[in-house]
């Protein structure tokens, strides 16, 4: 059971989490909504207990600011891009098995059900960024750690690797798991998330049912491939617009209503930024 | 603090070290050119030998005095500034573990690694002159190797100073040059120059010196080889009236501040930072 009241992160003036306050029930999956910004990722570090905030946070009943050594055995942690460390595969297993107090037995056995078993004496720089994930998944799970902690996981990876990992951890959903995880993409909150919080800069907005979630529901979003020399200007004319816009590499990822899709593509044209390309991410 | 997490991050940084093409670019070079100096010393004494493991003490204590501070102060340099760019320290602290752990065990893995790198450039050197000339004075070897793996732990901790306040890999490498040029060149001449200048008496130049790591090392060395300083001149003999008899405890002292004091403020600038 997690639990977050009132809780606050401050960065000088600014409020990056501001007030929140929600609590996961043991099995429950939480996705956590919002744009560039909105606090997602520093709520996911006051979780883990790695940064300083205001207000209480408990995991099974231990605040991670004041014990965050035994709040973060309960969780596995995964990052957007799971870093190179100069190990190999097995060895990267077998550290994190040290520091989680784990059987690196397991991390193996875990690895072999992932498909990666021909990997263990590869170096962490030669797998794919899908392979990687995977690798991150892995670890967060030694330790049988209940609550996983997932910061955007598939946002680096390619369609089938998203599809794999989002497999994944759909069956450890299944199998009792208690995920919290940020997304960018309805199609993962909807296969996966019991409840959303949306959060708008750092504030939470709004703690729905997915089927509730009317404004995530009625959205898409909208991945613009723009020439490199024009990404910026062009993600600071989509914003001008009233559109919640990042940039992502050389591309613009707009949110935007399911029926107007066609509406940031024509402000573009006929602002002579050249599209290269577009994919709609998340038809609901 | 558990020692286990300690030991398991510990080995993982000895490891990493060994793979470090730095580390072994210096640890190479230190080992070679030690025994190359101890085969030169031994040559143009001849096969009697005489004072063999003296005269090499003294060669390799310039040779230390480059290198040692080098290879210290940008590993430590690179070590927490390589680990935060690469984002492997946020994955590290969202594990159980501590900061302090974390710290610890970076330091402690790294400083066996280049102690292990001395100590072996020395007993090379040794062997080399024992097989050759025979075994006097290896006391005083023995005692330089010390005073050497004090002198690279301080450049080490140094070096994770300039780490703890670096943002990037490359810009606490340029400031680990800068601060090894600074004490290896500027600190000697600067002095000299400003003693000039000021016309520093001989009791202040010696204050001035004690603040050098390197000069620490340079005086306990020529203490160790002379069992005097009177090389120094008039500072010499102020240092023998300051620390009497305590020369070579009050010098392994201020060597070991120089270790303390710098990591300490290391850590508490980048725990700090940690928790932002």
């Amino acid at each position: 059971m997690i639990e977050l009241r009132h809780v606050t992160r401050r960065y000088g003036a600014k409020r990056a989490v501001d007030d929140v306050s929600f609590s996961v029930a043991d099995g429950e999956s939480i996705a956590l909504w919002g744009s560039n910004g909105a606090g997602k990722t520093t709520l996911l570090r006051c979780l883990l207990g790695t940064t300083r905030y205001e207000g209480e946070i408990t995991v099974d009943g231990i605040a991670p600011n004041r014990d965050g050594r035994a709040a973060r055995q309960r969780i596995g942690y995964v990052p957007q891009t799971m870093p190179t460390f100069d190990l190999t595969v097995s060895e990267m297993v077998v550290l994190v098995a040290r520091l989680r107090d784990a059987d690196p037995r397991q991390g193996i056995a875990q690895l072999e059900r992932f498909g990666l078993g021909h990997t263990l004496k590869q170096t962490m720089a030669s797998l794919s960024g899908g392979m990687r994930q995977k690798l991150a998944l892995t670890l967060a799970l030694l330790g049988d750690a209940r609550v996983l902690l997932l910061d955007e996981p598939t946002a680096n990876l390619d369609a089938q690797s998203q599809a794999e990992l989002i497999t994944m951890l759909v069956e450890l959903k299944a199998h009792g798991r208690t995920i919290v995880f940020t997304s960018h993409r309805w199609s993962e909150v909807r296969a996966l998330a019991d409840r959303v919080v949306t959060l708008d800069q750092g504030r939470c907005v709004g703690i729905g049912s997915v089927a509730e979630t009317a404004r995530i529901a009625d959205e898409v979003q909208l991945r613009v491939d723009l020439l490199p020399e024009t990404v910026a200007p062009a993600v600071a004319l989509l914003r001008e617009h009233g559109y919640a816009t990042e940039r992502h590499g050389d591309s613009a990822l707009v949110t935007v209503d399911t029926r107007k899709k066609a509406e940031p593509l024509v402000l573009l044209a006929r602002s002579r930024y050249a599209v290269t390309d577009f994919t709609v991410e998340d038809e609901t | 603090m558990r020692l286990s997490t300690v030991a398991a991050l510990g080995q993982r940084e000895m490891a990493d070290a060994l793979r470090n093409r730095w580390f072994i670019a210096y640890a190479g070079a230190f080992v070679v050119l030690s025994v190359a100096l101890a085969l030169l010393v031994i040559n143009s004494a001849g096969y009697g030998g005489i004072s063999g493991f003296g005269r090499t003490s003294a060669g390799l204590v310039n040779l230390v005095l480059f290198l040692a501070p080098l290879m210290g102060l940008t590993l430590g340099a690179q070590a927490l500034a390589n680990e935060r760019e690469q984002g492997t320290l946020g994955y590290l602290m969202a594990q159980p573990v501590s900061f302090l752990e974390v710290f610890l065990a970076k330091f402690l893995g790294l400083a066996v690694a280049i102690a292990s790198a001395i100590v072996s450039g020395f007993a090379l050197s040794t062997l080399t002159i024992n097989a050759l000339s025979g075994g006097e004075g290896m006391d005083t070897f023995f005692g330089l190797t010390g005073l050497t793996v004090l002198l690279a732990l301080a450049a080490l901790s140094i070096g994770y100073l300039i780490s703890s306040v670096s943002r990037r890999t490359s810009t606490a490498l340029g400031i680990a040059i800068v601060v090894w040029l600074a004490l290896v060149l500027i600190g000697d001449l600067g002095l000299m120059g400003t003693a000039v200048i000021m016309k520093l008496s001989p009791g202040e130049l010696m204050g001035l010196t004690l603040l050098n790591p390197l000069e620490l090392y340079r005086i306990a060395s020529i203490f160790l080889l002379r069992d005097s300083l009177e090389l120094l001149g008039p500072s010499g003999l102020v240092a023998h009236d300051w620390f009497g008899g305590s020369i070579s405890l009050v010098l392994g002292a201020l060597l070991m501040a120089w270790i303390a004091v710098p990591l300490a403020v290391a850590y508490r600038t980048m725990a700090r930072q940690e928790q932002r």
